[in-house]
Formats: structure tokens, sequence, C-alpha cells
């Protein structure tokens, strides 16, 4: 595993789609310092607000890093040397998970450098910093999952490629449709505001568009498990349910590796 | 006999189609053992077998006396080297960068082998230049270096000379059997170019339809492929007299058709057979090729 992951490193060293995303990363974040204004925003704001699009960039990085390794043969080679499947696996997903971080932590020292003067400082105790850090990892670690799971299974690069961005905006409409309907309001109410100031209800009438039980509950599911959901969580800087944001990442990420190990364990590799 | 590949009975089966079924060969140490049949024979997916990259559906097979259901048989995979269809190789990295991705692939530090193995593949001078801008000969070459990083003891090569030019032939056929008998390495190549293939191979299996229909030594096939004399005769009877007199090889083809093997004196032979009352009707001296061999092995023209 150790010899695999170095071979990795050294090949990532070499890639300039690598090199390309991460300059990508610095012009996003300069471009994102830039965008907001600093008297509507805070720094935490704007450090959170990268986690929102990096599901697409993994999309590329993985299925053009692990694609590559098919369409030019590689993988076969390390095969045929004698590491175990499982290994090769794994390390795959330990360097998209490497490049993940980075790109991210490189977000991040990007915005600060050009944003600590503008943006008012970090309002985010070291508790919650923390706990942001953790869920970002957890994100990006389950993007990975996802995109290595389809990547590895799946010998075509480019129709790996394709199959991982269409499935990150699948997942981005999914994940906006299902916080419309957890967010709908269950009555509308009629309301008007009196010469002193002062609100007053008039009316309170039932939605009728309102979703059943089942729509919510089901809207509830995946919310959890929709990793764009967390990414949003995190960019908002919202504190979302302990077991939404940690738990079932964990699970998800777990359930998808051992799938994509045993799957590409009995994979017939040309 | 020391085999250090050996199968039995193996089966690989796509859904309903049985892409090889039956095929049972054995690969002596030191050979080049020719893997010949014509395409969708089975023998790509024969060596994806062997590679490690499927598995068979039935039958097993032993590379250096491991079964390939021993957990033994990864570490035995250290010891081979191949290439499957096309060069594996990383055509954005040089061919240096390339030979030191697979050394850290196997957990090797390198430079000294790395240099050493350019310079026996003919590409040390190829300095920055990138692997996708090398001919297909090039790129062969620059495969076969990487499936020597290692030292491997065998190496397979699927269709090693397809897109080859005539020179990047020569050169492959050179370094093949540079490789040898310089470092005796065992070697496992499969094509349908037979007339190559004979100029290399110690030994021979035929494939067809999934199953090896022969194996053969380069000596017995070129037994079997000798020169011979076939001669139209009106008494068979007195020319296979003469023929045991002479210790002439021989076999009678038909009523009046004998086929000498070896060099025949043809005037020599038709006046001692004429005093003998047996006349020569018609002679024809034929070489059988390994190509006649293989069409005729497959049943003619048709099936091949």
């Amino acid at each position: 595993m150790y010899k695999l992951l170095k071979a990795n490193l050294f090949k990532l060293k070499k890639d300039i789609t690598f090199w390309a995303f991460l300059v990508i990363t610095v012009v996003v974040a300069m471009f994102t310092v830039g965008r907001y204004n600093a008297e509507n925003v805070t720094m935490d704001k704007i450090l959170n607000e990268y986690v929102m699009y990096i599901g697409f960039f993994i999309a590329f990085l993985v299925s053009l890093f692990i694609g590559r390794e098919y369409a030019d043969g590689v993988m076969r080679n390390k095969i045929i040397v004698g590491h175990k499947r499982s290994d090769i696996y794994l390390s795959n997903l330990i360097i998209c998970i490497f490049i993940g971080i980075l790109m991210e932590l490189v977000y991040v020292i990007i915005a600060l450098i050009f944003g600590i003067n503008k943006f008012e400082n970090v309002q985010m105790s070291v508790y919650d910093i923390g706990l942001t850090v953790v869920k970002t990892v957890l994100v990006i670690i389950m993007y990975c999952s996802i995109y290595s799971f389809i990547t590895m299974l799946y010998s075509n690069a480019t129709i790996s490629m394709i199959i991982c961005i269409i499935l990150f905006l699948v997942m981005y409409f999914c994940g906006a449709n299902v916080l419309l309907t957890l967010h709908a309001k269950e009555y509308y109410t009629s309301t008007y505001i009196d010469e002193q100031g002062v609100e007053h209800i008039t009316n309170i009438e039932p939605n009728p568009n309102y979703p059943s039980k089942l729509k919510r509950n089901v809207a509830k599911f995946i919310d959890a498990i929709l990793p764009i959901n967390r990414s949003l969580e995190i960019s908002n800087l919202e504190n979302g349910n302990m077991y939404v944001s940690f738990v079932f990442p964990i699970l998800i990420i777990y359930v998808i590796n051992m799938g994509g190990i045993k799957l590409f364990k009995y994979k017939d590799l040309k | 006999m020391e085999y250090i590949l050996e199968t039995n009975n193996l089966e690989k089966k796509y859904k309903n189609f049985k892409a090889i079924s039956n095929f049972n060969m054995h690969l002596e140490k030191g050979a080049i053992y020719g893997l010949i049949g014509k395409n969708g024979a089975g023998k790509t997916t024969f060596i994806r077998i062997i590679c490690g990259l499927q598995k068979p559906t039935k039958g097993t097979y032993k590379i250096y006396n491991v079964l390939n259901n021993n957990k033994n048989i990864i570490n035995v995979r250290k010891r081979i080297g191949a290439i499957v269809e096309t060069p594996s190789i990383y055509l954005d990295m040089t061919a240096i960068d390339n030979l030191k991705e697979q050394c850290k692939i196997i957990g090797l530090p390198g430079i000294n082998e790395i240099e050493e193995i350019l310079k026996l593949v003919g590409l040390s001078e190829t300095g920055n230049k990138k692997a996708k801008n090398f001919s297909l000969g090039m790129r062969q070459r620059l495969g076969i270096a990487i499936a020597l990083i290692g030292h491997p003891d065998l190496l397979i090569l699927d269709e090693p000379i397809n897109g080859l030019d005539p020179e990047g032939i020569v050169e492959l056929r050179e370094l093949i059997l540079k490789l040898n008998i310089e470092k005796g390495i065992t070697f496992l190549i499969s094509s349908h170019y037979l007339d190559e293939l004979s100029k290399i191979a110690t030994h021979y299996g035929f494939v067809s339809n999934g199953t090896i229909i022969k194996e053969i030594s380069s000596a017995k096939l070129q037994n079997e492929c000798k020169i011979k004399t076939q001669i139209s005769v009106s008494n068979v009877k007195e020319c296979v007299k003469y023929l045991e007199k002479m210790k002439m090889s021989y076999d009678v083809a038909s009523e009046n058709i004998i086929n000498i093997y070896g060099k025949v004196n043809i005037s020599d032979l038709a006046v001692n057979l004429s005093s003998q009352n047996c006349i020569i009707n018609e002679f024809q001296e034929k070489e059988e090729t390994l190509e006649s061999y293989y069409i005729n092995l497959m049943g003619g023209n048709k099936n091949v």
C-alpha cells in the first residue's frame, strides 16, 4: 500500500491537470474574496464558500486521475506485479482524498491572505471551527468515495468522467429540491403592520402544497445522504444534526468503499 | 520437466460465451513460447488470466508451482513482467518518469537500474520527450522496459509486433533474443505473425476456439516442417524397397505418391529407380512453412 501511495504521489506531481486545478482554486479564492461586500459577510462565510463547489472539481480530478490509469493501461502494471486489488483501490481513494483536502486548504490559505484585511475576523468559536473542519473533511471523503467507486468500476475514463459530473449536477438539483421540500411552510399567514410598526396576523391558511409526512421523511433521508447538502450546511454556517453531519457520512463512506473494494476484486480487467 | 507455468483445463466464460475452455499449456524455464492463434482464439483472455487481470471460471493454473487460488500467487507474480495488448505507459510522462513510477510501484530505488534498462531497450537518448510523442516501436520498447523493472524471470508479451514497422520488428526480435540468452528470461509471446514468431520461438502452442490444440517444440516442428520431395511413381513397392535400402526418410502418401524428406538427388534417384522398373512420372519439391503447418493443423484455409 505504501509503495502504491508513493507511486501515486509521484504521478500526481507530474500531473498537469492537478496543477491546473490548483491554479483554478487560487483564482476561485481570489474571486470569492473580491465578490463579497465586507459589510454583509464575515470571514467565516468566505472560508466555507469553496466547499459548495469542491464536489464539482473533485468529480473532474478523481475521474481524470483514476480514469487515466485505465486509459493508459497502467492499472494492469499494478496487478501484474502482485499488488492486492483492495490496496490499489484504497491507495487511489487516499490520493483522491489528499487532492480534495489539498484543494480546500489552498483555497482557505489564499482566501485568508487576500481576505484578512477586507472582512471581519472569523466569528466561530474554536470548537465550531473544529467541527466545521471535520465536517468538511467528511464531505470531501464522501465525494471522493462516490467518484472513486464509479471510476474504479467503470473502466472508460471519458464516460466515467461524464457520469461523475452529471451525478454532481443531479445531486445539486436534488439537494436543492429536498431543501425546498423540507423548508416548505405548513401555513401561509397574511400580516399587516400598524402605524406603530407592530406586525399583526390577519389570516392563517394551510399550504395546499405542503408535503405529506411520507414525502418529508423521504426528503429528510435524501437530505441526510447527499454530500451536497452537507456542503450547503457548512457553507451556510448552519449547525446540523450530529447524526446527519457526522454519523451518516461515516456510514455512507464505509458502505460505498466496502462495496467498491468487493466489486473491484471481482472485476474483469482488460 | 520443470514448468514455470502450466494450466489445467482452464476455462473463462463471459455470460454464455466460452472464451477459453480445456486450455492446457506448459511453459518450460528458459523457453520462448509462441502462442499462435487467429484473432479471437482466446490468446489474450488466457494472458489476462495468467496476469491476474481476470479470474478463470473453471480450471487452475500454476506459476512457479504455486496454484492460482493459493494466497502466495501474489508474491509469485512479482517475478512476472507483461505487456497485455498495448504497452501500459503514462503517455504524458517521459520514458525515465514511466520507469521511476514503475520502480515506486514495485518498491525499488531504481536509478541505476533505470539507466541500464533504458540502454538495453535503446531508449536512453529520449530525454524529455514524452511517451505520447514516441513511435509505436518506441512505446513497445518502453512497455518492455517497464515490464523488465524488478528483474522478472518470465516476460509475457501479447501481440508485441502489432503495428510495428519492419525495422521495429527486427529491433524487438533482437531484444527478445538478447534478454532470453543474456538474462535467461523465459518468454510467452502471443502472435498471429507466424513467420516472425518462427524466428525466435523455441516452443509453440497452437490455439483454436479457446483451446490449445497442439504444443510442440521448435525442434520437433522443424522436423515436421522439413523439406520434402513428393514423387509420383509407377511402382510404389520397388520405390519403397530402394528408399529403405538407402535409409531415406519417407512416407507413402497414396497409391503412387511418396514423400521423401531431406535432400534428394533426383537424377540419381530416377536412374536407380528406373533400373528397378520404377519410373518417376512427376516430382515436386515442397517446404512446409510454419504457416502451412498451422493451416493444416487448423484443418485448412477455411478454418483459419
